[in-house]
């Protein structure tokens, strides 16, 4: 069922079993699985089925940190999209789960290790496939090349082990799940409803309502079993800070961690590979279209594959997790070498003079995780947006070990290039090329980023150690939940789109069995509730806001 | 160990921000990860972009072995003397030119990669034996 928040009589109230905030990759899969398990639910999305720049504009905030958007210094809205899909609406489609190591916790990592193993969300990670329209659960590059799908990367060894990233087609969950929740008779989803405060009883022991807000004036209650907050690592800490009237630090907050611990994904153009092989050995790196078969449907995805290095050789190495591409390769006298990064003739002459011949020059990126950091964080300002919320501030940090990672793994696979003969890598990052640092060097270079935001809402059994439990449950609130990358206690060097969704399902699970589902069709508000189409605008300024940043 | 919300606002225009983006990084962020968005979309690597940068080269070094030797040597000072590193290569005949013999150092690389005997060299993973080869040559230019 499709409601329109402008139109909801002001001062009712909305029920359902299951309340989730954000219809993006985590709050659309909830709300689709707890429908097909007996369930309703309330789907509350700010925005409409288009882009709206006053709903967008709900999203600015201050960066006060590293800029979350280091190429065109963008706002904080930037590398978000707040309408039906979310941040679906730009993301490229890249995929594939967290190795097992990420799970765990790491000696030199502090603050690692999941409340979970890999093994819990293997089951959710197959049904998550589907879910994000990808190929067979199928992450391995020897058993993708037996289907000829690809080869497999000459690099490819137990010290840099390679495995698959999956991209979808279909990226935009608003595109592919809109019509199945408009017509769910489980559901209601709740266009242009903003959440402006989760309500705590009057003994404070749950949440027992949430405010919404339309930025026409209209507002109203929702009333649920259980809460789901999924609204990303930004919005999720400022929902929970700013929802402060009976708890004063915020809900959740009791040990300090709401907004705590942001992370990004940094990824930087790492240096020249000379290569003594040839520009089709590292296709393979290079997202390749392929048409799959899907239960007997088919499917278009694409595959690329990535080095990492082996579990062992990164704990060895102290290393966070990295992960490496070769692309743009070129001729090695190709001009455009020497203006990327000059000084790559003096690795191509030494190979000549060792009677070695560079055939390609190419490109190592690597992308990384950062170490989760306390001082990284999102706060609130006292800047109130057009509903009376406080804005964000952010402060993002990167640590020393963070860009220490990143040079160590290009170093590392450095050595296994030049050990096994095909060629010789230089460490050049932005033109920061001292590849081995001295424990008193500053290290500093610039990173760009993958807008994925993680970490401010972390998961924990400890309820001194992160906000959430295993289940996404708010440590302190019993009927309170968190979905989405913001529960990650560490983020991997993956895109997190996939494990968002499992987590999603995972929950999804979890509520099914802790709330009483309703077998009684959901009845209307008193009030007009309209089911026609809603306006591609918002009730703002209607401007269309641009997409200015692909996320991965 | 942090700040208060309160304190972080007040504090807001204080807090450093921890880098600049130069204007050389941009470029090369622009045009590499840039052009990975654009590739992606597409399925090919597009050429267009990265073209407006050729010949901003820096001036080309007269000999880029050299260049990587005297790297090697301002890492490793103690090491600027031609006759220690001729004795560290055992293979070249201390007699003749270093740069002709460097084809006769290749199973020594190798098993240096293997031992893990690799320096980073002005940014370059080497073999040690290859950086004090072009040391050696840096030292008899």
């Amino acid at each position: 069922m499709l409601l329109d928040a402008r139109q909801i009589a002001p001062g009712s109230t909305l029920t359902a079993d299951v309340c989730i905030i954000g219809a993006g990759a985590a709050g659309i899969t909830l709300a689709r699985a707890l429908a097909g398990s007996g369930h309703t639910v309330l789907l509350l999305e700010s925005g409409g089925f288009e882009p709206d720049g006053a709903t967008q504009a709900l999203y600015q905030g201050r960066s006060v940190g590293l800029p979350l958007d280091p190429i065109a210094h963008q706002g904080l809205d930037a590398p978000r999209l707040r309408y039906f899909g979310g941040t679906t609406n730009h993301w490229a489609g890249y995929c594939r789960p967290f190795p097992e190591l990420d799970f765990e916790p790491r000696s030199y990592v502090p603050r690692s290790g999941w409340p979970m193993a890999r093994a819990a969300l293997d089951p959710y990670y197959l049904v998550a496939q589907d879910a994000c329209r990808l190929g067979p659960y199928d992450y391995d590059v020897s058993s993708w090349e037996a289907r000829g799908a690809l080869k497999v990367p000459i690099l490819n060894s137990e010290t840099t082990p390679h495995t698959i990233v999956q991209l979808t087609t279909e990226p935009r969950f608003g595109v592919l799940y809109r019509d199945e929740l408009v017509q769910s008779p489980a559901i209601q989803l709740v266009l242009w409803a903003n959440v402006t405060r989760l309500g705590l009883a009057d003994d404070g022991s749950a949440i027992s309502t949430v405010d919404v807000k339309t930025l026409s004036g209209n507002a109203f209650g929702a009333v649920a079993t259980a809460y789901v907050v999924a609204t990303g690592g930004l919005e999720v800490p400022r929902l929970l800070l700013a929802s402060n009237d009976k708890r004063p630090a915020g809900i959740g907050n009791e040990h300090d961690l709401v907004g705590r611990h942001f992370m990004e994904h940094v990824n930087v153009a790492g240096g020249p590979v000379a290569l003594t092989i040839g520009e089709a050995e590292i296709a393979p790196y290079t997202p390749t279209p392929l048409a799959v078969d899907v239960g007997g449907a088919p499917r278009s995805i694409a595959l690329q594959s990535v080095l990492l290095l082996s579990p062992e050789v990164q704990q060895r190495e102290r290393v966070l997790a990295c992960e490496v591409t070769l692309e743009f390769p070129f001729a090695p006298d190709d001009p455009r070498v020497e203006a990327l990064f000059p000084g790559t003739r003096h690795g191509i002459e030494l190979l000549e003079a060792q009677g070695v011949t560079t055939k390609t020059v190419a490109t190592a990126r690597v992308l990384c995780e950062q170490e989760p950091n306390p001082l990284s964080r999102v706060t609130l300002t006292r800047t109130k947006d057009a509903l009376g919320m406080p804005q964000i501030q952010l402060d993002w940090r990167i640590t020393r070990d963070d860009r220490l990672s990143m040079l160590r793994t290009l170093r590392r696979v450095g050595r296994e290039i030049g050990e096994r003969g095909f060629g010789r890598l230089r460490v050049d990052v932005s033109g920061y090329t001292n590849g081995d640092p001295a424990p008193g060097d500053d290290i500093d270079y610039e990173v760009n980023t993958g807008s994925h935001h993680l970490g401010t809402a972390r998961m924990s059994a400890d309820p001194s150690r992160g906000v959430v439990d295993a289940d996404g449950k708010v440590h302190s609130v019993p009927n309170l939940y968190v979905a989405g990358s913001a529960v990650f206690p560490t983020g991997g060097a993956n895109t997190p789109t996939l494990t968002i969704v499992a987590l999603a399902l995972r929950l999804a699970d979890h509520l099914a069995s802790v709330v009483p589902g309703s077998a009684v069709p959901v009845p209307e508000p008193e009030a007009a509730i309209s089911d026609a189409p809603v306006e591609p605008t918002g009730d703002g300024s209607g401007v269309p806001v641009t997409d200015p940043v692909n996320a991965s | 160990m942090a700040e208060s919300p309160e304190l972080a606002e007040r504090g807001g225009a204080g807090v450093r921000s921890e880098h600049e983006v130069g204007r050389r990084s941009v470029i090369k962020l622009l045009v590499a990860g840039g052009v990975t968005a654009v590739a992606v979309t597409a399925g090919v690597v597009p050429r267009g972009p990265l073209a407006a940068w050729a010949g901003r080269a820096a001036p080309p070094d007269p000999d880029g072995v050299a260049a990587l030797g005297r790297a090697y040597l301002r890492r490793h000072p103690g090491e600027s003397h031609a006759t220690l590193l001729l004795r560290e290569l055992p293979d070249v005949r201390s007699a003749h030119p270093v740069r002709p013999q460097l084809p006769r150092l290749t199973s020594t690389i190798v098993s240096d990669f293997d031992a893990g005997r690799v320096v980073n060299v002005d940014g370059w993973e080497l073999a040690r034996t290859e950086a004090r080869a072009a040391a050696a040559i840096a030292l008899g230019r």
